[in-house]
Parts: structure tokens; sequence; C-alpha cells
């Protein structure tokens, strides 16, 4: 989906400032903070709406500057989207995304992560599921041991199976092993 | 480096609802934390489960769920498919199931997960580790079938307590052993055999008669007038040939005198 986005100038009267982790100060215009639960909560709790109410910088203490200057590209860019109507359940990985989200999430999976942490601290839904949505789609089709590797899970597995003897972190499953892992057809026998 | 394991619950719980069941079942694969995760945010979507099957074959292990109906947003999904191949491998990947490792040389083109294994008798480890990892998660409660072949000799008895629905093939082997894999398992609610080539009577106690219902494809006559003389459920299906008459006017008479027969509620036999 995409929309129009008529030119708008931001005025101090539409702006608040938010200060991420690291100090960094951002001005943010009201219409923007709407895609926000928690900052369009919080505008309204402290009528920051009005003009003639002084906007102190309200403090974003789980949110780094950059993740902030990533949020803001996401609020900016569907500004005039309507609203995120959230379906409770999914249960589905079949998902496609526009051309402008999956190049603005093509990103390593720890900065997805912390992304998400913020888009569920900002309870920012559409940005919340979308990267959740991304995230399935990444594995997709792979086995447990690609899993791993992707979202950088650690095994901590006991037992062999086949004896039952507890083992150590078997070296064939290393980053070498992985390199047999194919979808190719038929490998040939070693 | 962050990890998923470490973002909050409610993220996580959204982050596996947009996963299918077979993605969140490899999931659990992953780790015995990844597991206990996906086993305790999970649980809304875990009743939505109508029944698990597992398919134990000589050349293949599968594991598929059946939603309960009415629900659209769930279908008939395969969590699982694996093909056990005795070949020796150099390099393999390890997967973990109920705290066991299990050692898997690739995916196939099919997206099957290709088992490695030294000698035959580990395939009842293989199927038994696989039955215990998807009990563990799913839980006790869901209700679990099986189809098994019963073509080969290597197959192991199924010790899987939880079964309630069978379905066999079997050929070229003896009734004995069609006991014997009864035998080990709880009473059954529905039984399922296509039989062929088969030699031997059943036992007078054999569980297969303690079954609720059951519908048997037993073309040469093998089990079908044991059946009707001990069978003490409620439904029985039977396709069979050559028979002969006496057995079934004595079965008829026996259940409308009701001297004997007093369980099943209905018959046919084709």
């Amino acid at each position: 989906m995409s929309c129009e986005e008529p030119t708008t100038s931001p005025t101090p009267e539409n702006n608040i400032t938010v200060v991420s982790s690291d100090g960094k100060e951002f001005l943010l215009d009201l219409k923007l903070t709407e895609q926000s639960e928690t900052l369009a909560r919080l505008i309204s709790n402290f009528e920051y709406d009005r003009t003639d109410v002084k906007k102190d910088p309200v403090p974003l203490g789980n949110i780094t500057s950059a993740q902030m200057q990533k949020i803001i590209e996401w609020l900016q860019h569907h500004r005039y989207y309507p609203k995120w109507e959230q379906n409770d359940i999914h249960y589905s990985t079949s998902f496609t995304f526009e051309t402008w989200v999956e190049e603005y999430l093509n990103i390593p999976n720890n900065e997805m992560f912390e992304l998400l942490n913020a888009a569920n601290y900002l309870n920012i839904p559409r940005l919340f599921s979308t990267i959740c949505r991304i995230m399935a789609s990444r594995i997709t089709g792979k086995s447990a041991e690609q899993i791993r590797t992707v979202l950088n899970i650690k095994t901590d597995v006991k037992n062999d199976v086949y004896t039952g003897i507890p083992i150590q972190e078997d070296s064939s499953s290393s980053e070498d092993g992985m390199s047999e892992i194919s979808l190719s057809p038929s490998p040939p026998p070693i | 480096i962050m990890q998923l394991l470490k973002l909050s619950l409610v993220v996580q719980r959204e982050l596996f609802s947009c996963m299918n069941y077979k993605e969140v079942f490899h999931f659990s694969l992953c780790s015995k934390q990844s597991f206990y995760r996906i086993k305790s945010l999970q649980l809304v979507r875990f009743s939505n489960i109508k029944f698990f099957e597992f398919m134990f074959a000589k050349n293949q292990i599968n594991v598929t769920i059946m939603p309960k109906n009415g629900d659209p947003r769930l279908r008939f999904e395969q969590i699982l498919s694996v093909k056990p191949e005795d070949s020796e491998w150099k390099k393999f990947i390890q997967i973990e199931m109920s705290g066991n490792v299990m050692k898997f040389r690739r995916q196939t083109a099919e997206d099957k997960l290709v088992d490695v294994y030294d000698c035959k008798s580990q395939m009842e480890s293989i199927q038994n580790v696989i039955y215990a990892h998807i009990c563990n998660l799913f839980g006790n409660d869901m209700e679990y079938r099986m189809l098994h072949d019963l073509f080969h000799e290597d197959l192991s008895k199924p010790i899987h307590q939880n079964i309630k629905v069978s379905r066999i093939w079997t050929q070229n082997r003896t009734v004995r052993e069609l006991d014997e894999h009864f035998s080990s398992l709880p009473k059954q609610e529905f039984i399922n055999i296509c039989m062929g080539n088969m030699k031997g009577r059943l036992k007078e106690d054999s569980k297969i008669f303690e079954s609720e219902v059951v519908d048997f494809n037993d073309t040469e006559r093998t089990i079908v007038i044991d059946v009707l003389r001990h069978f003490n459920g409620q439904q029985a299906t039977l396709f069979t040939e050559y028979f002969d008459l006496s057995e079934i006017l004595q079965f008829m008479n026996g259940w409308k005198s009701n001297q004997s027969y007093q369980n099943p509620r209905g018959g046919a036999l084709v």
C-alpha cells in the first residue's frame, strides 16, 4: 500500500521533542506520533497537543538515537497510511511486503531485534507486526540447525539419541558442517 | 548480540504467531530453552489442534497436524518428515529432541530431514525420540494417531502410550505379530487394518477385540472370523471375500438374542 504524502512544514506548535537514551534530541511532528500508541497517550495525558502547554522533552530511555532515527523514518513513510488493523492470529508465514519495507528492514538480526523491542516499547503496531512477519519469513522452510544459525540460538543438547551417552558440543556441527545443509535434491555420498 | 529468546515474552508470542506449525515445531528443536518457550507461549494455539498423526514406515517418518473443525485459520499441516538412512556421512547436523541429539545429514528437495543412523536397531530410538518430543511439546491430552506399516521385520514395536487410533498396513507377516503390535498399545478407539497374505490366528484375548471401532480389509479372511467371534467393541466394518454364511448367521443370532456381542451397535460386512 502506498499513499501520497502532501508536503507540510512542521511548526513548533505541532512538534514535541523526544530524547533518546544516549541524550540526542529529536523533533517529532505530532501527526507522526499518532502511529505510536505510547507517545499518543503521553501527549494526550500531558495535553501536549494544546499550543498553550509547555512541552517538556520526552525521555525515551529504552531507545538509542540510531533506533529513533530508524523509527522516525518509518513514521514518516507511513504518515498518511490508514490506521493499522491487527489480525489477532496469523499462524502463517505467507506474507508479502512492499519494496520500501523490505529495503527498510534489510538489516542484521540484532538490529532487527532492537528495533522490534523499540516498536514494542513505543507501541507502533504496524512496525511491530511487520518486523515479526519479516522475522518469521526469514526462518520459513529452514531446519532447526539453520534456524539456530539465522537467529543465533545456542544449542543446549545433552544426550546422544543413539547411545544415550551425554555429549559435548560436536565438532561436526561446526561452521564446516553447516555448509552441508543444502536444498539440492541429491548430494553425492561421501 | 541480541537473541530472540531474550526479547520480552509479548514480543516473542507475537513473533511465534506469525509462524505456521511447522516453523514453530522446528524452532522448538533448536534448544531446550526454545522448546520450553514454544510450549509456554503457544498453549492457546495448541488447543486448536484436533489430532496428530504419526506415520512410521521403514523409509519415512511423518508427523502431521489436523486442526479442529471450524477453524479456517488452521489447515492440515505436516510438521516433520524424516527419511532414515543408514549410510555414513562425514558431516552432519545435530538436532535436539527430548534432550537427545539426532544426527541429520541435510534436507532434501522435498524438505525432508535425512536421519543418519548406524544400524537398524537405532530406528526404534529415532521413532521414540520423535514421539516423545512431540508429546512433551504438545501435551499428553492431545489425540495421537498412528499409521504404521508392518511390512518389514526390522520395524520396532510401538511403545507409545498416547496412541488411540491406529492404521496398519501389513503383508507377508504373521497375525501374531499384529497381536504383539497392539499388545504394547493402550486400548484403541479405532483400528484400521489393511492386510494381505497373512498367516495365523488372533489370540482370544487380543487387544484388537477391545477396540471400540474396527475397520478391517482382510480379503483372505484371515482374522475376520476371529473378530466376529470375539470382538467386544461397538462397531465393526469388515471387507472380505469367500465368507462362510454360517459364521454370519451365528454372529447375527447371537447379537439379536443379546446372548453375546452385547457391545456392538453396528456392523458391516462387505
